[in-house]
């Protein structure tokens, strides 16, 4: 199967601090990768990376076999929006916009076209299309979390990538959340990365990271 | 979805900063299209009143009051003069025309003039209705006086002594109204113009005796001047100041010296509203930086989510512009809302009208002027926008 992540030689130094460093790995479309590790292991710098935000010191990240380093400015941004759904571990709904507009708000910064069947599909497939009008704050924490999962898969990005998603979750929460995550996921076949330090979720992950600090 | 939307929402979202931004802005750019527009209708105006008439000769006193009482009929005049000496005027070979007005009434605040069909002529005054005046006590009135005291042809009134209202009243002597006139855009509009003779008769009627009687008939109030050539503007006023017990006023030199000492308090209105402007700016930085600081994992999520640091850097300046731009049209509607306000305060006064929707074409410039400060006062958050650090922000949480 043609990879559609690849991460090679990963290095990234902060300034001052001992450098991150990821093992290699390949993921291809609709696999379930589990990135963990204590805080501070570098899992979120990695998920950056992963995004094309961030630029490792060292070694490559590629996406449908194309390196970040390839693009720049603008067209990594766009490449992002479309390749690429992010669930925050807070839902972060943008207040003000109703959920229909929060997805119609990824549509526009990621350069697709502004489909209403899209919305509705991707609001749908997480149980929320009744939403669609209201207002995060009028809405419960389960309800923000679902929209902003529908928020994340609404362009169909091959590639879903989730910070920290079950923190702070009963296991009851915790179980309902990662089944929520795989079922966005699988709506629109997209891999699935989970950066998290939550081990009670390690078994529903076929492929596990261990993330560690090395020494320089 | 767009980013003008998305900077909508931002603003409704925490109204009170860029309320207070706009608010400030509407003031700044009120306070310039007031200021604005009323100089250049008051300007425009000066020039309009004064077309013709070169030169205003009366009573000796300040040339200022002079030229202000004879042509704007503005200000109490100096004095009289007799009219032997205004007509002696005519003979001189400097001179091509002039025009005795006398002075003395008025009705509901609009001054009676006592004036030949010349002074009429001087201002291209069109009759809407009726006919000249050919008799002492008959009156034409200008169109904003007929407006604002509701007379037409045939009505009769009294005028009251004085120039300004509050005088006591001609009662035993009526004016009758037999025309008025179109609008001229001129002064000739809030003007009552009578004969000469009108004048002479009612105050001739408070005379104690013929001496007195025949001095009144001979007194007007100021002569009007036209120069028969470029020559005269040197030498009629010197001779006229030097050798007469007349005074000489220039409309055009009185004026520009009152405009030169308006200017300071110009100026300092112009600063002021630069200080406003300069507040308005301070006060765009201030709320676009706390929404910021508010927004910051918005706006980390909506770099993930495929925004471009330029999108958000246009996103902050977008704001900034629907705040100078919303400040400046509520500062237009207020600056103009005031003048209405100053237009009818004035004309009840029966001063000259402010025209409340005249834009001076300086003010076309304002709404820019508002957008380029405002565009400059975003600068700084947009561009703190654009530098923001996602990975620091997510690490977070």
């Amino acid at each position: 199967m043609t990879a559609l992540v690849e991460l090679v030689d990963f290095v990234h130094r902060y300034p001052g601090a001992a450098p991150i460093a990821a093992p290699d790995f390949a993921l291809a479309k609709g696999e379930r990768l589990m990135l963990c590790g204590p805080s501070g292991c570098g899992k979120t710098t990695l998920l950056l990376a992963l995004a094309g935000l961030l630029a490792p010191a060292q070694g490559a990240v590629r996406i449908a076999g194309k390196d970040w380093r390839t693009f720049s400015g603008a067209a990594a941004d766009r490449r992002r929006g479309r390749l690429v759904g992010f669930v925050p571990q807070e839902p972060h709904l943008i207040a003000g916009l109703s959920i229909a507009d929060n997805l119609r708000l990824a549509m526009y910064l990621a350069g697709t076209a502004q489909e209403e069947a899209r919305v509705e599909a991707a609001l749908g497939a997480l149980g929320v299309a009744e939403l669609a009008g209201r207002y995060p704050h009028q809405l419960s924490r389960g309800q923000q979390q679902r929209a902003a999962l529908a928020r994340a898969v609404v362009n169909r990005p091959p590639l879903l990538l989730a910070d920290e998603p079950t923190a702070s979750l009963d296991d009851g929460a915790c179980a309902a959340a990662l089944d929520l995550l795989f079922s966005a996921a699988g709506s629109v076949e997209a891999a699935l990365i989970v950066a998290t330090h939550d081990r009670r979720v390690r078994d529903r992950f076929a492929r596990v990271l261990e993330l560690g600090a090395i020494a320089a | 979805m767009n980013l003008a939307r998305l900077a909508l929402r931002d603003l409704r979202a925490r109204p009170a900063q860029p309320l207070l931004a706009m608010l400030l802005t509407a003031l700044a750019v009120a306070l310039l299209a007031a200021l604005l527009s009323f100089v250049d209708q008051f300007d425009k105006r000066m020039v309009r009143d004064a077309a013709g008439i070169d030169l205003v000769v009366g009573a000796k006193g300040s040339p200022l009051q002079l030229v202000l009482s004879g042509v704007y009929h503005l200000d109490v005049p100096p004095g009289n003069i007799l009219l032997a000496e205004a007509e002696a005027l005519r003979k001189n070979r400097l001179v091509a025309d002039v025009i005795p007005l006398a002075l003395g009434d008025n009705y509901r605040g609009h001054r009676i003039v006592g004036a030949g069909h010349a002074y009429m002529d001087l201002y291209g005054g069109q009759l809407a209705a009726g006919r000249r005046y050919d008799e002492p006590m008959e009156a034409v009135l200008g169109s904003d006086a007929a407006k604002s005291t509701g007379l037409g042809v045939g009505a009769r009134f009294a005028g009251t002594h004085g120039l300004g209202e509050g005088g006591h009243e001609h009662e035993e002597d009526t004016y009758e109204v037999t025309g008025v006139l179109a609008p001229t855009g001129t002064v000739l509009d809030r003007l009552i113009l009578t004969p000469v003779e009108s004048v002479w008769w009612l105050h001739a009627g408070h005379a104690e005796d013929d001496a007195e009687f025949e001095q009144a008939r001979r007194e007007v109030t100021v002569a009007l001047v036209r120069y028969a050539s470029p020559t005269a503007m040197v030498l009629l006023p010197r001779r006229i100041n030097a050798e007469t017990s007349l005074q000489a006023a220039s409309p055009a030199f009185e004026m520009a010296r009152l405009m030169t000492l308006l200017g300071t308090g110009r100026d300092a209105l112009a600063a002021l509203a630069g200080v406003l402007l300069l507040a308005a700016g301070a006060a765009l930085v201030a709320g676009l930086m706390a929404a910021l600081s508010a927004r910051r994992y918005e706006l980390a999520v909506m770099r993930m989510l495929g925004a471009s640091r330029g999108v958000l850097f246009a996103g902050v300046l977008i704001e900034a512009a629907l705040i100078g731009l919303s400040g400046a049209l509520a500062g237009l509607l207020l600056g103009h809302g005031f003048l209405a306000a100053l237009g009818t305060w004035l004309s009840v006064a029966g001063q000259p009208v402010v025209l409340p929707w005249h834009f001076a074409p300086l003010e076309f410039w304002l709404p820019p002027l508002a957008l380029a400060a405002a565009l400059l006062a975003g600068l700084w958050p947009a561009w703190q926008a654009a530098r923001s650090d996602v990975a620091a922000v997510l690490a977070r949480g």
